[in-house]
């Protein structure tokens, strides 16, 4: 990020006085993801992983475009699974929309994320698109070329139908296709969330097998 | 432009992969730096990075570090076979008895194939030694400290060396991989995995998952036990696997050798695997013994008898975070993975000292994105003496029908190769260098080009003639057991798996990995023939399926007899294009006097089809004994965990069909558990009577 843009914002980084805000504790990726400047479909300014990673929350992320949409839908995949999230969402679980088409103003994404139901905690994030590009390059690496699939244009770029999830503070990150299942992409959030160190140390208790049977 | 703009790159890369392990202190320090850097950051150019992009490992001297062979697992329980039915009927539990006793409920045919021996195992994070130089090895105040990795521990462990129970306090006898398996077929078995890592957000391996399943390659097991992508336990559970082993249908010729057990948690298998969760299972039976006085004769387990599993691992050091390197692994990129450090058993380029006669060395492809080909190279006095050639035995776990010479082996991630290596030509002193030169610098599959042997990426580990000779009684027979008969009655049905790439992801019929959807729904009692068909032509994908070996009907559209070994014509060639070498005409022939094959790349049943680019085979499979969900995946275990997973089911006989189904349209079960229940207590039932008169409202 630029410090014109960084002056914009109202922030200086690690100079005491200037300081507005309390460096926040860094997860293992801290290096990896650029701390680039985004928008949200609120209006509202964001560094991507000060203000959107760090603090404990566990996300989804995955790129969107309003024209993307149109041949690839994914967003009311992300709708469905909402409700299993209850309060969580907003809380301490997000899903971040990252809109990769310059095209894609604020305006539009707030009406899109209307549209798809979006409650707190889903996020439509638009930004410069040299900077867009940067954090899609480190959060969907890929050693194209690789074909441009079915769907036609845009497929060939491997951030269409797979969506990240993790948890940043504890560094733990996994993938899923942003069309699984509803509520397993809620089950998945819920993996990566820390939990109690108590639980390894209790008495083990049987995880399984339980009986079933295969037969119809 | 371009090599400065990748330089670039570069060195940005370099910076980040450092702060994967960065504290706030160390941050601040590099603040400066990184601003510096970010103004040259860039975009990754349409290709993402290589392995030459990547920060390098630091440096480790090579054949300085013993060969790690792991320990045996000793049984902590033997159920006599008099009174298994009785102890389980009276809920009586006698000391050493595993407590609680398992649920014959929870498996298929559990009283048919009453263990016999109980096995404990754990789970556990430990630091593991790769390496005795520093940074892997560091010395802080008279202690020695490694790696932190996912290792597995069991009370009772065999040291394969002196053959002595190891009975140390934990954590010395954890290991990755793990202790190794000395089964045997008609003596089933039960082993309790527990899952002791550190709960989520508590591991010092920051990147795997503490969830588990975990797997038995190749096992003819039970879908409860066979440690399904869905079957998971977390932190302080425990989960019984029942192997029954037995081969299938109880047919001798589907007997299995060389197996493997590893993690296979949905979405995590890469990472896990990657921390150190994987180790050996071997079957054996009245004819491979594992004593080379008695059946075929093939060396002794575990004297003679050492398995190898490669690995290639990327390491990252920060003093400031840990005093020792840790493995790197890398989350973002959806082709693959490779490391720049060649392990062998978890430790790096090792040296092992072999004594003057003949080894059967059992060697595996850990993954987790790597293909191999391997190769021999006898040294002696700083000189090359010979390139000496494999004696092949097993390909995937399954005896040869013949055993076959090859001077290479190609080792698509999960093939294993059981190889007869003879030092009794060699003197004290020489060396035999085990060397990987198949080149590959990214994770969609190997480039086509080769090293040479004095690549420094090709050596994977040196065997020392260095032990006084022994007596060798062992001997290598020239026919093994005839494959399973391929009998096209059976067949029921005909499947085709196209693999392919879509929007980041790597589908199978242009779907991918769902837990709930079954994709195909198989007979029980049936073989079904099914066509693998690579959609791609700059990727390759080892493609596994679990329960049941693959008999080889087709390669590429040609016939692929059973004596057919696949190999490769004109070997460095830009394209590696599959061919067969028949092994009939073999027979009659002394073994000295066959020809070898240039490559190995499998013979005619296996459990693991590659597929290089633009590869199709057919293949024949069956399906007996068990029902339940299995599933079927490419074994680049970075493309399984970017979908390229499918399950099936196997049903009762007259179920079948083609799918995909949801699992609720098949079974009753309903397992809605919510991923986020709601912590309040529930809302109050609405107590009040409904209103006689609905338009009347008391005030």
């Amino acid at each position: 990020m630029s410090e014109s843009r960084r002056k914009l914002l109202g922030l200086t980084r690690f100079d005491g006085e200037a300081c507005e805000r309390p460096a926040r504790v860094r997860g293992p990726n801290a290096d990896y993801f650029p701390n680039v400047a985004l928008t949200t479909h609120e209006r509202r300014q964001s560094l991507f992983y000060d203000d959107l990673l760090a603090g404990g929350r566990t996300v989804l992320i995955h790129c969107t475009s309003i024209a993307q949409e149109a041949v690839y839908p994914v967003l009311g995949n992300l709708a469905a699974a909402q409700p299993h999230l209850g309060a969580r969402l907003g809380r301490d679980v997000f899903f971040y929309s990252l809109a990769v088409d310059p095209a894609d103003t604020p305006e539009a994404l707030a009406d899109l994320a209307r549209r798809c139901g979006a409650g707190p905690g889903w996020l439509f994030l638009a930004g410069e698109a040299a900077d867009v590009e940067l954090l899609r390059g480190r959060l969907f690496a890929h050693n194209g070329p690789h074909p441009v699939g079915p769907h036609g244009h845009g497929v060939k770029d491997c951030s269409v139908g797979l969506a990240r999830y993790g948890n940043e503070s504890i560094g733990l990150w996994g993938a899923c296709p942003a069309r699984a299942n509803p509520l397993w992409i809620a089950r998945r959030l819920s993996w990566v969330v820390p939990r109690g160190a108590e639980d390894a140390a209790a008495a083990p208790r049987r995880g399984g097998p339980h009986p079933h049977t295969y037969r119809s | 432009m371009a090599t400065t703009r990748r330089s670039f790159v570069k060195y940005g890369l370099a910076a980040g992969g450092s702060g994967l392990l960065a504290s706030p202190t160390s941050a601040m320090q590099s603040e400066a730096w990184r601003q510096q850097l970010a103004k040259f950051l860039c975009p990754p150019d349409d290709r993402a990075r290589e392995l030459g992009d990547q920060p390098q490992s630091p440096e480790a001297r090579p054949f300085v570090t013993p060969l790690f062979v792991p320990p045996i697992m000793e049984p902590t329980f033997v159920w006599s076979p008099r009174d298994q039915w009785r102890r389980w009927k009276d809920g009586k539990w006698t000391p050493g008895a595993p407590n609680p006793l398992p649920d014959p409920a929870a498996h298929q045919r559990y009283e048919e194939f009453h263990p016999r021996r109980f096995y404990e195992i754990h789970e556990v994070e430990t630091r593991w030694r790769y390496h005795v130089d520093p940074p892997y090895t560091v010395r802080r105040s008279g202690q020695e400290l490694h790696s932190w990795s996912w290792c597995w521990w069991s009370p009772r462990l065999r040291d394969p060396v002196t053959g002595e129970l190891l009975s140390s306090a934990f954590p010395y006898p954890a290991s990755t991989p793990g202790p190794t398996y000395a089964a045997r077929y008609g003596e089933p078995v039960l082993v309790r995995l527990y899952n002791s890592l550190p709960t989520v957000g508590h591991a010092k391996v920051f990147f795997a998952l503490p969830s588990t399943t975990t797997h038995l390659h190749n096992g003819h097991t039970a879908s409860e036990s066979d440690g399904n992508p869905q079957d998971w336990i977390d932190s302080g559970e425990f989960w019984d696997h029942h192997y029954a082993n037995f081969p299938l249908g109880f047919d001798p010729r589907e007997k299995l050798t060389t197996l493997w057990y590893h993690d296979h948690r949905l979405d995590f298998t890469a990472a896990n695997v990657y921390a150190g969760l994987a180790g050996f299972y071997f079957l054996f039976d009245d004819e491979d013994t594992g004593d080379e006085t008695t059946g075929w004769r093939l060396p002794s387990f575990p004297d003679y008898d050492v398995p190898l599993i490669l690995q290639d691992i990327r390491f990252g050091y920060d003093p400031d975070v840990d005093p020792a390197a840790v493995p790197v692994f890398d989350n973002w990129n959806t082709d693959g993975m490779l490391g720049d450090r060649m392990t062998v058993n978890r430790t790096i380029t090792p040296y092992y000292k072999v004594a003057p006669r003949k080894y059967r060395i059992r060697i595996l492809n850990g993954g987790p994105s790597r293909f191999y080909q391997i190769f021999l190279r006898a040294v002696r006095d700083g000189r090359d003496l010979e390139f000496p050639n494999f004696l092949l035995v097993t390909g995937d776990g399954n005896f040869q029908p013949e055993p076959v010479y090859a001077e290479s082996v190609l080792l698509s991630v999960a093939q294993r190769v059981d190889v007869i290596l003879d030092f009794s030509r060699y003197k004290q002193g020489d060396h035999v260098y085990l060397h990987n030169l198949l080149e590959q610098t990214n994770g969609a599959g190997p480039s086509g080009r080769y090293l040479d042997f004095g690549d420094p990426m090709s050596f994977l580990m040196r065997f020392e003639v260095d032990l006084p000779p022994v007596e060798d009684a062992s001997r290598v027979p020239g026919y093994f057991r005839p494959l399973p008969t391929i009998n096209m009655n059976e067949v029921k049905q005909k499947r085709t798996w196209n693999f392919d790439y879509d929007g980041g992801l790597w589908t199978i019929n242009s779907r991918v990995m769902d837990p709930n959807r079954i994709d195909a729904g198989i007979e029980e009692g049936s073989a079904e023939i099914w066509t693998f068909r690579n959609g791609g032509n700059d990727w390759s994908h080892p493609i596994h399926s679990h329960f049941s070996e693959f008999l080889v009907l087709e390669v590429n559209g040609k016939p692929f007899r059973r004596f057919h070994i696949q190999t490769v014509d004109e070997p460095g060639e830009k394209t590696m294009k599959p061919a067969e070498v028949e092994l009939e005409e073999y027979l009659g022939v002394a073994p000295e006097k066959r020809k070898p094959l240039t490559v190995f790349m499998g013979g005619p049943r296996r459990d693991v089809a590659t597929l290089l680019p633009g590869d199709e085979l057919k293949l024949f499979m069956r399906w007996k004994d068990f029902l339940g969900k299995h599933v079927m995946h490419c074994h680049n275990v970075v493309h399984e965990d970017h979908a390229m997973m499918i399950r099936w089911d196997i049903v009762e006989p007259g179920r079948g069909f083609v799918g995909p189904r949801d699992a609720s349209e098949v079974y009753d079960q309903q397992d809605f558990k919510p991923p986020f229940p709601d912590p309040r207590p529930p809302a109050p039932p609405h107590v009040e009577d409904h209103p006689s008169n609905p338009t009347i409202q008391e005030g």
